[in-house]
């Protein structure tokens, strides 16, 4: 009986998780196309509604309290309540950065320079949203692959923030294309956040530690 | 690392019952081992077998050994009560002497040939302190044990235990038959004595298990399924069995 209860209570943590992570996906790829669109309303109503939709990762932290607190879970319920509470924390983060990039998208949309918006910025808004669907599956779903395919797109959204910097670098000192690099930088951002919780699905699923700092080690020393 | 008790190939026969099959296990000095396990799976059985309390079964029989300090206790010319003396035990439910508060402490001191009474009063103290019972007992020394409250007498046993200086302590569920606040003090004093004995828990509540000990070995049908640091068994098991034990999805 007890048992149900607590696989009952987590499970409800699992929904509302994944209805915060499609809500979460939403507003990355709104908040891109505010910026590429030059959409000042778009932005406004990102920006708004960010504290609203963030409510909902405070209740699933809540909701893990709970569980952690009165199930005294153990073994993989405990590290499957420390993943679902990551992950909702994460994506707070993330949503809070779309709400960054909304307002470089009212900045950029208010201002008299004209900016150019290159394939890269809508290539790495897709890369952070697919990641964020393959990490959210992986936890979900138990399925160390799909974990995998997740973390092995942050290499590609490497490699193209990494070429949009590097050709429109010249033009930044001129201000016009500094909004350009804040946004990539801010889906970067986002992919760390994917990766963070990586580690901590990754732990939910297998029960031991992979860290993935090797991977940030070797793209900066290379 | 030091290793107080050490089983190597324990096998347990009560009649044909085969209870504990190659049980192989090395319990720390001066830490917590927990065994945990479902009811019947032989947890009680092995920690009889090292103060050899299953002696008192006609159908028992063995083999195997169990070392302590890396003298087999089984040896024939181990001393029982001397073993009974330096492995000390608690059970389940207290069971103080039907004597004063202070006799019960003394009674195993007065085995040892210790009659001096200045000594008696000073090694009843110190083990009533020791089992943090000293406070709420002192004025009352003479009175029956009896008359204690639950929690109060199971630290009683504790301290009649630790009045012979023990090297080992083993404790059957020592708090199932207590009250919360009980069981919470008797927790803390397993964190005090720990110091000093090598502590052995039987215990049904998971969490406790956690709570207090260092290491934890989990029993099954009478084989030890997995053996390790708490942390790890209770966060990261390896075992399926071990996992949906502490989950409570067994059976």
């Amino acid at each position: 009986m007890i048992t149900l209860v607590l696989e009952r209570r987590l499970k409800s943590l699992e929904d509302e998780l994944l209805g915060f992570s499609w809500e979460t996906i939403g507003r990355v790829d709104k908040s891109v196309k505010s910026f590429l669109d030059e959409d000042i309303y778009l932005a406004r109503d990102i920006i708004e509604k960010t504290d609203e939709i963030n409510k909902e990762s405070y209740k699933i932290e809540h909701g893990c309290l709970k569980v952690l607190g009165l199930h005294q879970p153990l073994a993989k319920d405990l590290r499957l309540g420390a993943a679902l509470l990551r992950t909702s924390i994460e994506l707070e983060r993330i949503n809070n950065l779309s709400a960054y990039i909304a307002r470089y998208a009212i900045d950029a949309g208010e201002s008299d320079r004209t900016c150019y918006k290159p394939p890269h910025i809508q290539f790495m808004s897709q890369t952070v949203q697919d990641m964020l669907k393959d990490a959210v599956g992986a936890l979900l779903n138990e399925d160390i692959q799909l974990l995998k395919r997740s973390t092995r797109s942050y290499v590609n959204l490497q490699d193209f923030y990494n070429q949009m910097f590097l050709e429109y670098d010249e033009l930044t000192h001129g201000g016009s294309q500094t909004s350009l690099i804040l946004v990539g930088r801010n889906l970067l951002s986002m992919g760390h956040h994917v990766m963070g919780m990586a580690d901590r699905i990754a732990y939910s699923i297998v029960g031991k530690q992979v860290m993935h700092h090797k991977l940030f080690h070797n793209m900066l020393l290379r | 690392m030091e290793y107080r008790i050490e089983a190597e190939e324990l096998n347990v026969y009560f009649g044909e019952s085969h209870i504990l099959k190659d049980i192989s296990i090395k319990m720390p000095t001066n830490e917590v081992t927990a065994l945990i396990g479902p009811s019947g799976c032989g947890k009680s059985t092995f920690i009889r077998s090292i103060n050899r309390m299953n002696d008192l079964i006609p159908s028992f029989r063995k083999n195997g050994t169990v070392l302590l300090d890396g003298d087999d206790v089984y040896d024939p010319k181990m001393d029982v009560v001397d073993l009974r003396m330096r492995v000390g035990m608690v059970f389940q439910k207290p069971n103080p002497f039907p004597k004063s508060i202070f006799d019960n402490v003394a009674y195993g001191l007065g085995i040892q040939g210790i009659t001096d009474k200045e000594v008696l009063r000073e090694r009843v103290e110190q083990s009533l302190r020791g089992a943090a019972l000293w406070d709420e007992v002192k004025d009352k020394l003479e009175n029956s044990a009896l008359g204690l409250s639950g929690g109060q007498q199971q630290r009683l046993c504790i301290a009649r235990t630790i009045a012979v200086e023990p090297e080992v302590i083993l404790m059957d569920e020592p708090c199932s038959a207590l009250d919360p606040i009980s069981t919470t003090k008797i927790e803390d004093l397993i964190h005090k004595l720990k110091n000093e004995y090598t502590i052995i828990i039987v215990t049904h509540n998971m969490q406790q298990a956690t709570r207090v000990s260092k290491n934890t070995a989990f029993f099954l049908n009478g084989e030890i399924v997995e053996s390790g640091l708490t942390e790890k068994i209770f966060i990261e098991p390896e075992d399926n069995r071990t996992e949906d034990y502490i989950t409570g999805r067994f059976g």
